[in-house]
C-alpha cells in the first residue's frame, strides 16, 4: 500500500514545495522571470492533477477488488455455472434472468426486502435523530453514553441475532412473557408474517440506531453556535430552532444516512438467516422473512446455481442504482424548491 | 427544560452565581443542560443497548444444560473460565487475536488515510469527472457483498494467497463508504476560507490537505475506520 500511495503522491510534492513564497527581490531579471514561469506552470499542473492523485488510490484498489468481481459476476450471470465447478461455464444468454423473474419466491423476497427495509430504516433514523439531539445536551458522563450507543454496532450480527431469537421465543421468550403481563396473548414471532418481519427489523434497528445517532451528533456539533444565538434573538423557540437551524444544517448528513441505510436495508442478510437457524436460507417456513440477500444465498450456496445467484446479484445492483437515481432526483427537487 | 431553569430561581439566594450563568447557557442554543427526561430516555437506551451484550456474557458463564432450561439465566454462573479455557485452546484464539489485530489495524489506518484524501478531493477540489467518479464511489457501495465472494476467491487462488493474510487485507484497504462519509463531512466541516488561505499561498496540494484537513475530520476518523 505504501508504495502505491507514494507513486500517487509524488507529483504533489514536486509542485508543492516550489511556488510557496513569492520571490523577495525587487528587480526581476530574465532568469528570475523564467523561474517564475516555471513555477507557475508547476503550480497549474499541481492544481490540475492533484485531485486525481488524491482519488487514485481508491480507484486503483477498487479496480482490482471491486470492479473485477462485479464484471465477472455479470459475465457469470449470462452462463449456466454450478458451485461444484465454478470454472465450467456454459452460455445461457438471459435465461438466468427470465428464470428468476418467473420465480414467485423472487418477488416474495423483493417485497419482504422492501417491507423489512421500511420497518427497520424509518424508526431507526427517527430515533437516531432524537437520540443525537439529547446527546447534544450538556450531559454528565457524555462519553459513557456515546460509547454505549456504539456498543450494538460493535456486536457481531451472529451474537445479536442469537440473543434476539431468545428474546422473541414464542413459549419462553422474554418479550411474550412481558406481553403476557399487559394481557396480550403470545405472539408467534417466528412463523407469523408481520411479527417475524418486525422481529428481524428490530435486530437491525438495535444494531444501527446508536451508530446513526453518533453520525448526526457529530454533524450537530459542527453547526456554528451563532446560528442558534441569532435564531434565539429573533424569538425562535427550541422546536423552531431545531426545525429551521438544526435540520437544514444536517441535510447532507441526513441524505448520507438515508442512502447508506437504504443500501444496507437492501442487503439485509445475516439477521434473517440466523433468526430461524433451522430453516436457514429459506427465511422461515413459508419464506415469510426471506430477503433478496437470503434468496441469492439460497440459490447460489444451497441449490448450487451460481449463474442464477449472479443474476440475482446484478438485479439487486440495478434496483439499487434505480433507487439511487430516484433519491438523487428527489433531493435535487428539494434543494431547488427551498 | 424549563423545569431545570426555574428550579434554581426558587433557592437562588445561596448560589447567586449559578443563577446568572444558567439562562445564558439556555440562550446559547445547542448546549443546554439535560433535564431528567433526557436522562430517563438515555437510561432506557443504555439498558437496551447493553442487555443483549451482557446476556452473551451470562451465557458464556453457563453450560448448555442450564441455557436450554426455560426461564433463561439472568445472572452469571461459575463456568466462565472453563468455557474460556476451551475456547482459547480449541479455537486457537491467541493466533486469531493477533491476526485480527494486524488485519484490522492495517486496514483501518489505510482506510482512514485514503478516505480522507479522496473525500477531501471530492468535497473541496474541482476537477473534470468529479461527479461521475463520485457516482462510481456510491455505486460500489451498492454491490452486494455476497456477489464478490467467488471471483475474489478465484483471484486469490490464482495469486497463491489462499493461506495468507494479504488475501484478507488487500480487498479491504479502501472503503467506498469511508470516502462518501468523509466527503459529506468535509463539505460542511471544512470552511472554504481555510483551504483558500492554505491553498492559494502554499499551493501544495499535499500541504492543503495536511494542514487544512487534519483538525476537522479528527472526530470522524474512528467511525470511518469501522
Amino acid at each position: 500500500m505504501a508504495t502505491r500511495h507514494d507513486t500517487a503522491a509524488l507529483p504533489l510534492k514536486e509542485g508543492g514545495a516550489a511556488p510557496g513564497r513569492p520571490p523577495a527581490d525587487a528587480v526581476p531579471d530574465d532568469k528570475d522571470q523564467r523561474r517564475r514561469a516555471r513555477l507557475s506552470r508547476r503550480w497549474q499542473r499541481d492544481m490540475r492533477w492533484s485531485p486525481y492523485a488524491f482519488v487514485s488510490p481508491f480507484f486503483l484498489l477498487f479496480l482490482a477488488f471491486g470492479l473485477f468481481p462485479l464484471i465477472y459476476t455479470g459475465w457469470a450471470s449470462l452462463h449456466t455455472v454450478e458451485l461444484t465447478d465454478p470454472t465450467d461455464m456454459q452460455w445461457a444468454g438471459l435465461r438466468n434472468y427470465t428464470r428468476i423473474f418467473d420465480d414467485d419466491f423472487f418477488w416474495n423476497a423483493a417485497k419482504n426486502t422492501l417491507t423489512i427495509g421500511i420497518i427497520s430504516t424509518v424508526p431507526q433514523l427517527a430515533m437516531a435523530m432524537g437520540l443525537a439531539h439529547i446527546l447534544n445536551y450538556k450531559l454528565r458522563a457524555s462519553t459513557f453514553y456515546r460509547v454505549v450507543m456504539l456498543a450494538p454496532y460493535a456486536t457481531s450480527i451472529a451474537a445479536a441475532s442469537l440473543v434476539f431469537v431468545l428474546l422473541f421465543g414464542r413459549d419462553y421468550g422474554m418479550i411474550n412473557w412481558g406481553l403476557h403481563f399487559v394481557g396480550i396473548d403470545a405472539i408467534d414471532w417466528q412463523n407469523d408474517k408481520w411479527p417475524s418481519q418486525i422481529a428481524v427489523s428490530s435486530i437491525v434497528i438495535w444494531r444501527w440506531t446508536g451508530y446513526n445517532a453518533l453520525i448526526y451528533l457529530a454533524a450537530m456539533q459542527a453547526i456554528p453556535q451563532d446560528l442558534y444565538e441569532s435564531a434565539a434573538l429573533d424569538g425562535a423557540s427550541r422546536w423552531k430552532q431545531f426545525l429551521h437551524v438544526t435540520l437544514p444544517s444536517l441535510r447532507p448528513t441526513i441524505l448520507f444516512t438515508v442512502v447508506v441505510s437504504t443500501i444496507g436495508a437492501s442487503q439485509v442478510f445475516g439477521e434473517p438467516l440466523l433468526f430461524d437457524a433451522n430453516k436457514g436460507a429459506s427465511g422461515g417456513a413459508e419464506h415469510q422473512f426471506q430477503t433478496l440477500g437470503l434468496y441469492l444465498y439460497e440459490q447460489g450456496w444451497v441449490n448450487m446455481h451460481l449463474g442464477r445467484a449472479s443474476a440475482i446479484a446484478w438485479t439487486m445492483f440495478l434496483i439499487l442504482i434505480l433507487i439511487g437515481i430516484v433519491n438523487y432526483v428527489i433531493s435535487r427537487r428539494l434543494r431547488a424548491s427551498s | 427544560m424549563t423545569t431545570t431553569l426555574t428550579k434554581p430561581a426558587a433557592d437562588a439566594d445561596p448560589q447567586p452565581t449559578k443563577r446568572v450563568r444558567r439562562p445564558k447557557s439556555a440562550r446559547a442554543g445547542g448546549q443546554m443542560h439535560a433535564g431528567p427526561i433526557a436522562y430517563v430516555i438515555l437510561a432506557l437506551f443504555t439498558i437496551g443497548s447493553l442487555l443483549p451484550l451482557v446476556w452473551t456474557a451470562i451465557a458464556a458463564s453457563r453450560d448448555n444444560q442450564r441455557l436450554a432450561q426455560t426461564p433463561p439465566p439472568f445472572w452469571f454462573g461459575g463456568n466462565l473460565f472453563h468455557n474460556l479455557d476451551i475456547a482459547w485452546n480449541d479455537a486457537n484464539l491467541g493466533k486469531a487475536f493477533i491476526n485480527t489485530t494486524f488485519v484490522a489495524g492495517v486496514s483501518a489506518l489505510t482506510i482512514v488515510f485514503l478516505s480522507t484524501i479522496a473525500g477531501f478531493a471530492f468535497a473541496k477540489l474541482r476537477f473534470k469527472g468529479r461527479g461521475a467518479m463520485m457516482l462510481i464511489v456510491i455505486g460500489t457501495m451498492m454491490v452486494p457483498p455476497q456477489l464478490s465472494v467467488i471471483p475474489l476467491y478465484m483471484m486469490v487462488a490464482k495469486l497463491d494467497w489462499t493461506d495468507q493474510l494479504q488475501a484478507v487485507i488487500l480487498p479491504s484497504l479502501v472503503s467506498a463508504f469511508g470516502v462518501f462519509f468523509m466527503r459529506q463531512y468535509l463539505i460542511q466541516a471544512l470552511p472554504d476560507e481555510i483551504i483558500e488561505a492554505a491553498g492559494w499561498t502554499v499551493p501544495a496540494a499535499g500541504g492543503w490537505c495536511g494542514t487544512s484537513c487534519s483538525p476537522p475530520p479528527g472526530p470522524r476518523w474512528p467511525s470511518s475506520a469501522c
